[in-house]
């Protein structure tokens, strides 16, 4: 009898381990790299945006230059981002637009395209086609930047990543579109660039003048790939 | 008397892996114990789920206990952390609670630093559990209480969906006593991969000088790093060198509040504090409230 309650007692405890065991008991191997410092925002809010020349969908060359003494608004754009299917498809970015249309300044808005994981045609087409088919009542202009020079130059890190550069070129926002990252709020949400636009024709300062972007990464060319995303020299993830 | 010998040890068997199943009621409960929680999965997408529970039997009157939602990205996906870094955008959990129940800030367990084109990355490509502190009012009657929570993410891999999901967790309630803590293996590594008070760490201090958060204490694990809670008007910088004097460290992060567009009183700074590489190396909460008619 003694044998068989050792038994018992071990059969017991044998059932307590295996079925306690949680999924992923083993730590994790390490993927973490050596400490590196995050790469600095190139452009800054309070000095000069950096210079651009850039084509968008309909063949028509933009500088920034050309746009002197107009509030500039830069938006990083990707269909293919649901952050940017959201806030184009609630019907937020075209209000806003229209919004800034309204304003007693002339304001400027451009969508950047710095996405490069797929063929340069293919992005051009699946941006102006989603553009296309939002019917918007002013066309808006996707710039095409394949090779990430621009987006690099301005930091940009995310899709949508926002940028409001002043009558004078000089940088005054940068960041999130709006508090709003789900998009439940729809076309209703306030956006930070509504506000840094009627704080500069209020003659405020924009304030805050940085909020920490939202949305995918933006999908810059890799070194050394053409055309394709994959991994970069550090393992990284897209 | 050939049998007798197995049909006893049958009995036990099954004696012992009934006691085995009821690991949740625990000794000495009170007469009237409550059914265990049960726990129901809404809509599920966004190469991620996510399942619910609790860390007690049941809830008594003004209990603080923790409805813990444990996400699981598919393989290859990972998810953000509440501060998703350079890009991204962090997990967030959102309850709906009965009249009197108090629910506190999300606790987040340490994130793994990807490296990306763009920079840091924090979150997670394992399953992590999440908690979050509820008190109970300080009545409640015999019977049962439903906690909807709503779960939502970004899963990126080459690229990215938005997820959400949403659970029903129904838990007990108890007029007399409050309910036993669960003791089982899940939880217990769950709350180790949670970031414990700075307070535990030996030496462990931070204040704000000027611009710079100071952060301190004994430690001879390496790398230290910092990884900051951005909000609106309160943006980190890139740590300077720290400062290392024998087992004792002191790492100075430069921080930036525009205190004109804060209209809070009170400011927090938030962050978190990581030792080692590891998901289970140790990990410390740094919070700071800064009070902006001093700092202006």
């Amino acid at each position: 009898m003694l044998k068989q309650v050792i038994v018992f007692l071990i059969v017991t405890a044998l059932c307590s381990i295996s079925t306690a065991q949680p999924i992923g008991t083993r730590p994790p191997k390490p993927q973490e790299k050596p400490d590196e410092a995050s790469k600095k925002i190139v452009a800054e809010v309070g000095e000069e945006a950096p210079a651009f020349e850039l084509q968008d969908q309909f063949g028509k060359t933009h500088k920034l230059s050309d746009y002197e003494g107009k509030i500039v608004v830069l938006e990083w754009f990707n269909e293919t981002c649901p952050f940017c299917k959201k806030t184009w498809g609630s019907g937020l970015l075209p209000k806003l637009i229209s919004s800034l249309n309204e304003q007693k300044t002339d304001v400027v808005y451009l969508a950047i395209n710095s996405t490069a994981s797929k063929p340069k045609e293919d992005v051009l087409k699946g941006g102006a086609e989603f553009l296309e088919e939002l019917k918007l009542e002013t066309k808006v202009p996707m710039l095409m930047d394949y090779d990430g020079a621009v987006g690099k130059a301005y930091g940009a890190r995310t899709t949508p990543h926002m940028f409001v550069i002043d009558t004078d070129g000089v940088l005054v926002y940068q960041g999130a579109l709006s508090d709003d990252r789900r998009g439940k709020e729809g076309d209703k949400a306030e956006t930070h660039v509504l506000r840094a636009v009627t704080q500069l024709e209020a003659g405020e300062k924009v304030s805050p003048s940085y909020v920490q972007p939202w949305g995918c990464s933006v999908k810059y060319k890799r070194e050394g790939k053409s055309g394709r995303g994959g991994r970069g020299p550090l393992g990284g993830r897209r | 008397m050939f049998y007798a010998p197995i049909h006893t040890f049958t009995i036990l068997i099954v004696v012992g892996l009934l006691l085995h199943a009821t690991t949740g009621v625990q000794p000495g409960a009170p007469p009237n114990t409550p059914p265990p929680t049960t726990n129901i999965a809404g809509k599920e997408n966004g190469h991620a789920t996510v399942e619910v529970r609790t860390d007690v039997g049941w809830v008594g009157t003004l209990q603080t206990f923790h409805v813990i939602a444990y996400i699981t990205p598919d393989a290859g996906w990972h998810l953000y952390w509440k501060n998703p870094g350079a890009s991204g955008a962090p997990t967030e959990i959102q309850m709906s609670v009965p009249d009197g129940f108090v629910v506190g800030d999300p606790i987040f367990p340490r994130p793994t630093v990807f490296h990306e084109e763009e920079g840091q990355t924090y979150g997670y490509d394992k399953p992590a559990a999440i908690f979050i502190p509820v008190t109970a009012p300080n009545t409640l009657s015999d019977g049962q209480v439903d906690f909807k929570i709503t779960t939502t993410w970004l899963a990126c891999k080459k690229t990215c969906v938005m997820g959400e999901q949403e659970n029903t967790l129904t838990i007990s309630t108890n007029s007399m006593h409050q309910g036993p803590l669960h003791k089982d293996l899940r939880l217990s590594q769950w709350s180790a991969a949670l970031p414990r008070p700075l307070d535990d760490l030996e030496g462990g201090a931070i204040v704000l000088v000027g611009n710079t958060l100071h952060i301190s204490g004994e430690t001879k694990m390496r790398p230290i790093r910092f990884l900051g809670v951005e909000q609106k008007g309160v943006q980190f910088g890139i740590p300077a060198q720290m400062v290392v004097n024998s087992g004792a460290f002191r790492l100075p992060v430069p921080v930036f509040i525009d205190f004109e567009s804060l209209k809070e009183e009170t400011i927090i700074i938030e962050g978190i504090l990581l030792f080692g590489r590891k998901s289970d190396d140790p990990s410390y909460v740094v919070h700071l409230s800064v009070d902006s008619n001093s700092q202006q």
